[in-house]
């Protein structure tokens, strides 16, 4: 064989070098290698001990073999080489060197070394474990002799320390192998002498001769585990730079080597103690071994009885003796493992982790397992589940729960500020679904309400929950509804303004508003499912919370109401939304700016007027004039309009100017009326809506945005001075003069620019201003869309006179004082209401005026006042007083009867007017105020305010048969069969009063 | 030592066991598995149209025509259409309505499906009630505002009404508002259930009087 041979290896092959390899070792280890396909050298004397392995070795072709002589040439011709093992213990039988020796021995290590380091190899020194605890024992006990300078002990100590150094200074891949004593079926001599002699004695004698006490310590190993354990250890990059002991974990001493000879029941039958003449005293072994290589997962895979069975077997061959160990009585037999399942370290955690499991399930413990522990053990299973499902959990559960929805609610809140639908969807369904946790938790907790004797707290939680749930549930439906409004209101952008006509944007908006219509049905669910939540949480019983949380369910309840109506209102609004932006063809709507100051009948003296068109969601025309240049513009095209009968007799006037377009009360009749103007003042033939805005709306949009520049104006424009700057207008202008139209038009385009171009947060913060406006009649909006009108005439927000004013008279001013003497008026207003029986009600009506102008000068003076007092069409007049020169007129508009006369209140004095009527039910009456069903008699009382009119006091009484019983009050006091109320007529009111007719 | 593995073990358990209920839908899955999945999708969806016959979607599926009697639906909300058929275009929308269904409970449409928007009738399914009490519950809604709910002819308040707590029994429930059909329907109240109710009504056509302007 020569270098070349081992040049010509495949690459992929692996190449270890045994040094000192030619023994049993050696052998095992050179043979394992080969078999897994490594190409192996061993380096060693070539003689009559190492023959026989390196002949069995040769049959090979992955092995070589070199003497000790060709070790420097080696190293220079070879290409690479894998992993080399140093075995010095085989070299360290021998117990004295000459000096020659040992240095050429310490040579051979350190070129191993550094060629391991060049070829980056591993490298393992073996050394003998016995010699190292023999050298601590020496060194620990003083009365032990040092070593001599060239021993065994010496040598493996220099050669442990060559090699430690050599690693810590080149960072090879190194470790040393402190190898127990090997024994085995292969070994024909013990290395160690005491061993030997008792496995020889036990063969050969019949009786086991023990020098001393026979307490000195031992570590054996079986030549397998050896085998296996340097190949482990060596392979692996965690044992680097580590010194390991390999043998069996137990220590032995001689004595119980011995008896176990004995129980193997060789030749030898006692065992006797000899006096140890050169013994030396060793008080106690303080040897402290290298940590054990099952740390590094060697496992034992011999026992220390098969081991010796071996052993023993190898000594009767060499003396050609026969024993026949199936005949030996005790002895087991362990199943050898050649491999091994090893644990990462996660692995050995959960191993270690569920040990008590594995030992409890485990065959060999469930024999030995009692019945009483397997059912002690099943107790503790059961209890520990169900301790978890109904305590444990449902607790745990519900905080992180709780946890998770706080979190989630504020994320809610903040995506939909910034309209961003799918992180709000997201949240709420996290939401929901935490909901629905804590409520299966709570479920899980009943028992403990129940012994507690809580019930009504938890029927209270329960509930509170299942509102909670339908919250979510609808709010997530509603959040996917509005998608397309939100993105709409996200994405607007104005295309004219009322400063110039021309189009900045051709964008329209047609597809967000055909997917509000197609998700209508989303909503419908949406607000369902928000009802049935608001019903459930206004339901609940707060004083069965604990007092802690009663505050914030009183917080629940108030929240819950309001996104309940704000979802209807959404709900309503949606159904109409499309239809009046514009989705199918372009809407016009009228907008009529009116001055409350001189009460007029829709609110006040029309002063101008504007025209906004909207189609596919984007406004394509705004205009606004001056009335009185429309009436211009009309009188020049020479179009006449004929007032109605009652305005023609009121005022006595034969041609309608625009100016007064309002004179009916109804929103919807002034829009039918101004429909005309408009098509004769050339703007267009129809209108799909009108808008009322007056002065007082104005004014609280300036003091929530602290005012507004007006170009053109020096000042800011605040609700402080818009009356002062109006005033001054009206007493400069001039029919043609265009300075009030430019001031108007400039306001209204600044404060339409700046509602549009507000955020949604800015547009909620203006919401109650709006919302105010529209209650107290500051604000109208008429619409032909009749879902729309609907929605507005239910809130009494469209100024329409419809149907369910069938009962309260309606008090309309005119005033035709040129004036604003209205600034300057306080009014009281007294109902008495007289249910006779459930077929007859009487009406008796007052109202108090006093003027408090104290100048006739303008905008104070006299009020001259046009009074109309509108009552059921049926009903029948009992009293009419207080009409100037008691001229009154009855007639019949608008499916009323009307009273109108003059009313006038000159300055600083009062006056008041009164009226009387009966209603009598009637079978061509549908409309009478009392509908019974059954044996119920529903009352709604609706009170009328004139749009534009301040707030004055009210005083309602009611009086009812004592036969009959109330079921609502409807808000009113209730003393007898008598109800009544003070209050301030700010708006539209109604009292929905039930009664119980008994039979 | 082995003391404090077995509290680790415990401890453990409690936590894995915790983590366990929190993270897997144990009642979904359970309606999954065969044989018990029947249990949860023991369902049943009527739907019938009056006056006519119309065609119905659920979550877009085609299922046929009406009257129609849906089995074994697996429990949760389901979107119904139903769109009414007509031999040409015709001003008849298709009307989109939100389902829960729940298992062993049946639901119920029945309308009438009138011009645009309208429709008169009602929709009926259970849900499961999660108050302790053995009655069941009621829950009305109209698309009427303060429309008047009557039980057994007994005004009982204007809906919506919501968790009624009634006996286990048979009634008789009418829902009527101003300008509008009533819609009148026996009821069946489950104890453990809350029974849902939504009413839908036409209104009454009006005839309009002439507006008169002369002076008495």
């Amino acid at each position: 064989m020569s270098n070349l041979r081992l040049n010509k290896i495949k690459s992929q092959t692996p190449i270890s070098i045994i040094i000192h390899g030619g023994n049993r070792v050696g052998y095992l280890t050179a043979k394992t290698l080969i078999d897994q396909g490594c190409y192996v050298v061993i380096i060693d004397k070539f003689n009559s001990k190492t023959k026989k392995y390196i002949s069995e070795l040769k049959r090979s072709e992955l092995f070589d073999f070199f003497d000790f002589k060709g070790f420097s040439s080696l190293f220079k011709n070879i290409k690479r080489f894998d992993y080399i093992f140093y075995l010095l213990n085989e070299k360290l039988a021998q117990e004295q060197f000459d000096s020659k020796e040992f240095l050429a021995e310490t040579k051979y290590l350190e070129e191993s070394l550094i060629n391991t380091k060049k070829n980056k190899a591993k490298f393992s020194l073996v050394t003998s474990l016995s010699l190292n605890r023999e050298l601590a024992n020496r060194v620990n006990n003083i009365k032990l002799a040092s070593p001599s300078p060239y021993s065994n002990i010496e040598l493996q100590k220099y050669c442990e320390t060559l090699t430690a150094e050599f690693k810590d200074r080149t960072d090879v891949n190194a470790r040393i192998l402190r190898l127990g004593t090997v024994i085995g079926k292969g070994i024909e001599e013990i290395a160690s002498k005491t061993i030997h002699s008792l496995v020889k004695d036990a063969t050969q004698k019949s009786e086991i001769t023990i020098l001393g006490e026979g307490l000195d310590i031992h570590n054996l190993i079986h030549e397998s585990d050896a085998t296996y354990g340097m190949l482990k250890l060596t392979f692996s990059d965690k044992t680097k730079g580590e010194v390991i002991t390999l043998a069996n974990a137990n220590n032995y001493t001689t004595l119980s080597i011995a008896y176990k000879l004995l129980e193997l029941n060789t030749e030898a039958q006692s065992i006797r103690f000899v006096e140890n003449k050169d013994e030396k005293y060793l008080i106690q072994d303080l040897y402290v071994p290298a940590p054990p290589a099952s740390r590094y997962d060697w496992v034992q895979q011999v026992s220390l009885e098969d081991a010796l069975i071996e052993q023993i077997h190898s000594y009767y061959d060499q003396i050609n003796k026969s024993w026949d160990i199936d005949d030996q009585p005790n002895i087991k037999k362990t199943a050898i493992s050649s491999t091994k399942v090893s644990k990462t370290k996660f692995g050995k955690i959960l191993s270690n982790f569920f040990a008590p499991v594995k030992t409890l399930f485990s065959r060999k413990t469930i024999e030995k397992i009692e019945a009483g522990k397997i059912l002690k053990g099943t107790g503790i299973f059961v209890l520990l589940t169900l301790l978890t499902y109904y305590l444990v959990y449902p607790v745990v559960g519900t905080i992180i729960g709780l946890l998770v929805i706080n979190s989630s609610a504020k994320e809610v809140s903040s995506s939909i500020l910034s309209l961003e639908n799918n992180n709000s969807t997201k949240e709420v369904q996290k939401i929901e679904n935490n909901i629905k946790r804590i409520s299966d938790n709570l479920e899980n907790l009943h028992w403990a309400f129940y012994i507690t004797n809580q019930r009504e707290m938890y029927d209270n939680l329960s509930q509170l929950l299942l509102g909670a749930e339908y919250t979510t549930q609808g709010a997530e439906q509603l959040i996917d509804a509005l998608q397309p409004l939100a993105q709409y209101v996200k994405d607007f952008e104005p295309a004219v303004t009322f400063q110039t006509s021309t189009a900045s944007s051709t964008r329209e908006y047609r597809e967000y508003l055909q997917l509000i219509e197609e998700n209508k049905y989303k909503l419908d669910e949406a607000s369902y499912k928000i009802s049935l939540a608001t019903e459930i949480i206004t339901n609940l019983k707060t004083t069965s919370f604990p007092k802690f949380l009663q505050d914030k369910i009183l917080l629940v309840k108030d929240l819950a109401q309001k996104l309940e109506d704000g979802t209807k209102t959404f709900e309503e609004t949606t159904s109409f939304l499309p239809d009046v932006l514009g989705v199918d063809e372009r809407k016009r709507y009228l907008i009529l700016f009116q001055n409350e100051s001189e009460l007029r009948s829709t609110g006040g003296w029309l002063t101008s007027y504007g025209l906004v068109g909207i189609e596919g969601g984007q406004i394509r025309e705004i205009f606004v004039d001056d009335v009185y240049n429309a009436e211009g513009t009309l009188r020049i095209a020479g179009k006449k309009l004929t007032p109605s009968k009652s305005m023609s007799n009121a005022l006595s006037l034969t041609e309608w100017p625009f100016s007064l377009v309002n004179w009916s009360p109804d929103l919807s009749e002034t829009q039918m009326a101004a429909e005309e103007f408009i098509k004769d003042i050339g703007k267009g033939n129809k209108l799909d809506g009108v808008i009322t805005v007056d002065i007082a709306v104005v004014q609280k949009l300036l003091d929530a945005w602290g005012g507004i520049e007006v170009p053109g104006e020096s000042e800011l424009i605040t609700s402080e001075n818009i009356y002062s700057k109006i005033f001054e207008m009206h007493n400069n202008f001039t029919p043609g003069s265009t300075e009030k139209t430019t001031f108007l038009a400039n306001l209204a385009n600044e404060m339409v620019t700046k509602l549009l171009s507000s955020d949604i947060s800015g547009l909620i913060g203006l919401s109650d201003t709006l919302l105010s406006s529209l209650d107290e009649k500051h604000l109208q909006v008429n619409l032909r869309n009749t879902d729309a009108l609907n929605f507005f005439a239910t809130r009494n927000w469209a100024g329409t006179l419809d149907s369910k004013y069938n009962d309260a008279p309606i008090a309309i001013d005119w005033n035709w004082g040129g004036n604003k003497a209205n600034l300057y008026l306080d009014k009281s207003y007294n109902l008495n209401v007289d249910i006779k029986d459930k077929d007859t009600v009487d009406f008796s009506y007052s109202v108090s005026v006093e003027n408090n102008s104290t100048t006739k000068t303008y905008p104070e003076g006299d009020y001259v006042n046009y009074q109309r007092i509108y009552i059921p069409s049926e009903a029948k007049i009992l009293k009419i007083s207080g009409i100037e020169n008691n001229e009154y007129t009855i007639y019949r508009e608008s499916g009323f009867k009307v009273i109108g006369g003059w009313f006038n209140i000159p300055i600083k004095t009062t006056s008041s007017i009164e009226i009387s009527y009966r209603l009598e039910r009637d079978e061509s009456n549908t409309n009478f105020p009392i509908q019974i069903e059954d044996n119920t008699a529903f009352f709604d009382m609706n009170i009328f305010k004139q749009a534009g009119e301040k707030k004055h006091g009210y005083v309602l009484s009611v009086n009812y048969p004592s036969t009959w019983v109330l079921d609502n009050s409807g808000g009113l006091n209730s003393i007898s069969n008598q109800l009544s109320g003070r209050f301030e007529l700010s708006k539209d009111t109604n009292y929905p009063i039930v009664f119980r007719i008994p039979n | 030592m082995s003391k404090n593995k077995t509290a680790l073990l415990m401890i453990s358990f409690v936590i894995l066991f915790c983590l366990f209920l929190y993270f897997v839908p144990v009642k979904e899955l359970f309606s999954k598995i065969p044989l018990i999945s029947k249990f949860y999708n023991n369902t049943t969806l009527e739907i019938v149209t009056q006056k006519g016959k119309a065609k119905i979607w659920i979550n877009g599926e085609d299922y046929g025509e009406t009257p129609a009697k849906i089995e074994d639906l697996p429990e949760g909300n389901y979107v119904v259409e139903i769109e009414k058929i007509v031999s040409e275009d015709s001003f008849y929308e298709k009307h989109s309505f939100q389902i829960e269904l729940t298992k062993n409970t049946s639901a119920r449409i029945d309308l009438e499906i009138g011009p645009e928007d309208l429709l008169q009738g009602s929709i009926l399914y259970y849900t499961p009630s999660k108050v302790s009490s053995k009655d069941g519950l009621l829950t009305i809604t109209s698309n009427i505002q303060n429309a008047k709910v009557y039980l057994d002819k007994e005004f009982l308040k204007e809906a919506p009404v919501s968790n009624i707590s009634l006996k286990d029994n048979q009634y008789e429930m009418k829902i009527s508002a101003t300008g509008y059909e009533s819609v009148e329907i026996p009821i069946y109240i489950r104890s453990g259930y809350q029974l849902n109710l939504k009413t839908y009504h036409f209104p009454i056509p009006v005839s309009l009087e002439a507006v008169e302007t002369e002076n008495e």
